[in-house]
């Protein structure tokens, strides 16, 4: 068979790279070495989240609550340390708790075959209403040193936001293409019917898609948390909208089978320039996403014209 | 010990059409509840109505204690419920309790105290919500109930229920169970009548089966299973039953001549009666082994069309199979390719191919080498061929005969089983019917 090199799932990537020579050249200050670890720091955290999303979206089903669920264990981690909990009991503790709201989802969306966007609708209400009353409504200021001392911590000249995206790359592509859970993503996501027959425990495999996702999106809202030094509040919104833009700019099919971990890896790296890009180049926010929406879109449309 | 209420000994009633019993023993203990189950016209009404007095035998008699009963007695210790039993309409719930409760021959009893009684009993039968209800307004099974009460308050000895759970659903026929309980436990014996095998059946001290005015079969509660009831109703044996439950008639069935293959034709005598559906629940049922059926539409809904074949066949071993960190090692993927290729016939570079490019013939081979993968015990190959050519389907005929396990080959193409040389049945209504020389 004749493998093609330009897929027009890859059309919208190519346009981005088009994008960013031509910045390169032309907008003044792009080409500065400082902006690049910038621009990898800025994509980091929604890249994550995108490739903890990655399960979820090849078994079929979307997750909705992942903005949410982001500032939910924002605000949880900062409130264990607010109340003295030591760093690693803190994080270990959002972890969890990340995985145990996956895991719900997950079974929640497979035994009764919910759809998995109203079930994450409803899930990432209950988040917002939960973290508003954990911070009563204020940002979280003052975080410990030591964690944000953490986060400013480099290896091998590598920032830590970038080293966990690179981390988070590596973990989802092995499980994706290394362990059995992968193809039962995949198999689940082609036909679930079938897969079910072929004896594939539908309820475990959402579990785990789920699972993994919440628990991608705890690692990226601590990491997000050590680099800023206090517990953000907002309802989430813009972060589900970009992770799913990288999602579709990776060319990961929205019913489920299809998607590759280096295109959304680059992806998130696109969406990343493009946010710095804007900033560099001065548009305003509201622009900003009418251009990030008109992505998405040529971005669904190539999707769809391949299937 | 259970103290004996009526005994019925060599009744006979003749009048034609279907009221007809043939010398029929009966018997019935204090407190019992007894279902009584048969086709249309098999004698359980007519039964019935001659143990609550409202037809006389022809011949036979009807003793208590030894003494022989009049048709008179009867009629004041029995009541036959019906569908066609009608209560005061306009007259509210209590009343007509106070009604029907009321017996002419007992001593007065003053008006209060009834009232009170009534109550108490109506409660007992889960009616007490509907107290002052019209009956006009009430359900058809809480009407029944409320005869039932009736018949407690006039203090009956034996109840008929005569198909009156035929159109109740799953909570109502739950709620007839409890009041039949709550019946025998005031020493009331009850008999349930019915020609449907409802759930009310599985709550029974014991169950009678009668055909064509005869008794056929007393089952008690722990003996008796959906198939065996069925197979007396209808008056052949299951064949699921008769193949499981007779471990030596299985092994001349099937083990003959030394041959590794076990098989036996099944064909069924309508297509459309769903007696292969029948057949097979029962198999599972009865043999609580892992059954595989293998329809024509598996070969195509039952594989994930874009994943490679070798993927296809990691799914349902995966977890079995695979190690720490639930990787697949590439030495396990390389047996089961090796294993895949001896066993299907598939070249090494198919095994990595996407399913969807597989032919007819290839998909039934894996899919009886996914059977082997899961470890199946009884396979079922219902309908398997059909829209192949002849060819094909001499070839998925050889491949069946080499499967380790018993197997069940349905087809509705009777030449197409007898090139097994095996035992052939015909199945009706999941039954076996004869076999088919």
């Amino acid at each position: 068979m004749k493998q093609r090199i330009l897929r027009p799932e890859h059309i919208p990537l190519m346009l981005l790279a088009a994008l960013f020579c031509l910045s390169f050249f032309f907008v003044p200050g792009f080409n500065q070495s400082w902006l690049f670890s910038t621009v990898l720091k800025n994509g980091s955290y929604h890249g994550i989240i995108a490739l903890g999303l990655l399960p979820v979206l090849i078994s079929g089903d979307v997750d909705l609550s992942i903005g949410a669920q982001m500032t939910f264990y924002s605000v949880l981690c900062a409130v264990f340390l607010k109340n003295g909990y030591p760093i690693p009991a803190a994080v270990l503790a959002t972890l969890a708790a990340a995985v145990l709201v996956g895991c719900i989802e997950g079974a929640v969306v497979a035994r009764w075959h919910f759809n998995s966007i109203l079930m994450t609708i409803a899930m990432s209400m209950f988040l917002i209403g939960l973290s508003s009353a954990l911070n009563r409504g204020v940002t979280i200021f003052n975080l410990p040193k030591q964690l944000l001392a953490w986060g400013d911590r480099r290896l091998l000249g590598v920032s830590m936001p970038m080293l966990f995206w690179v981390l988070a790359a590596l973990v989802i592509a092995f499980i994706l293409h290394q362990t059995y859970w992968g193809t039962f993503f995949y198999a689940v996501g082609h036909n679930a019917q079938a897969a079910d027959k072929a004896g594939v425990p539908l309820l475990q495999v959402k579990m785990v898609a789920f699972g993994l996702s919440s628990l991608f999106c705890a690692v990226s809202s601590v990491i997000y948390i050590s680099q800023l030094g206090f517990a953000p509040l907002s309802n989430g919104q813009d972060t589900t909208y970009s992770v799913l833009t990288i999602a579709a700019l990776g060319g990961v099919s929205f019913s489920g089978g299809r998607g590759k971990v280096t295109l959304v890896l680059l992806g998130g790296l696109m969406i990343g320039t493009l946010t710095s890009l804007f900033t560099l180049a001065e548009v305003s926010y509201y622009y900003q996403n009418c251009i990030k929406g008109a992505i998405l879109f040529i971005a669904i449309f190539t999707n769809f014209s391949k299937t | 010990m259970i103290h004996e209420l009526l005994r019925a000994e060599d009744l006979l009633l003749d009048r034609g059409g279907a009221s007809r019993i043939h010398h029929m023993d009966f018997s019935v203990a204090a407190g019992e509840s007894v279902g009584l189950i048969g086709l249309s016209g098999g004698g359980k009404t007519s039964l019935a109505q001659i143990l609550c007095g409202e037809l006389e035998a022809d011949s036979g008699r009807i003793l208590h204690g030894g003494v022989p009963l009049s048709r008179e007695r009867l009629a004041q210790s029995g009541r036959r419920i019906s569908g066609e039993d009608r209560l005061l309409e306009n007259l509210s719930v209590l009343e007509n309790l106070m009604v029907l409760g009321h017996s002419p021959r007992g001593p007065a009893i003053p008006r209060k105290r009834l009232r009170a009684a009534c109550r108490e009993l109506l409660s007992g039968f889960g009616l007490e919500e509907y107290l002052d209800v019209p009956v006009a307004q009430i359900p058809v099974p809480v009407q029944h109930r409320l005869l039932l009460a009736g018949a407690a308050a006039r203090g009956k000895r034996l109840v008929a229920l005569d198909h009156i759970a035929d159109t109740y659903g799953p909570p109502e026929l739950e709620r007839l169970a409890a009041c039949i309980r709550r019946l025998c436990a005031q020493g009331v014996s009850v008999l349930y009548l019915s020609g449907y095998l409802d759930s009310v059946l599985w709550q029974l001290d014991r169950i009678t089966v009668v055909r064509d005015g005869r008794r056929i079969k007393e089952l008690p509660r722990e003996s008796f299973t959906e198939f065996s009831l069925r197979a007396y109703m209808y008056g052949y044996r299951s064949a699921a039953e008769e193949i499981l439950e007779a471990p030596e008639a299985c092994q001349t069935a099937f083990f003959l001549d030394g041959i590794p293959m076990p098989e036996a034709g099944l064909i069924p005598v309508h297509d459309a009666d769903g007696s292969v559906d029948k057949f097979l629940s029962g198999l599972r049922e009865q043999s609580g082994r892992t059954v595989t059926v293998l329809t024509a539409g598996a070969l195509f809904d039952s594989w994930v069309e874009e994943l490679s074949v070798l993927d296809n066949l990691l799914l349902p071993v995966a977890q079995r199979l695979g190690g720490p960190g639930c990787h697949v090692g590439k030495a396990m993927r390389r047996l089961l390719r090796t294993e895949c290729m001896e066993q299907t016939g598939l070249s090494f570079q198919q095994v990595d191919q996407p399913f969807r490019q597989l032919s007819h013939m290839e998909r039934f081979k894996l899919l009886r080498y996914r059977g082997i993968l899961n470890r199946t015990d009884i396979y079922v190959f219902d309908h398997i061929t059909s829209g192949t050519d002849l060819q094909d389907r001499e070839e998925m005929r050889r491949i069946s005969g080499t499967l380790p396990g018993l197997l069940f080959y349905v087809s509705g193409d009777y030449r197409e089983l007898t090139a097994f040389k095996r035992k052939i049945y015909a199945l009706q209504n999941g039954c076996l019917r004869k076999e088919l020389p």
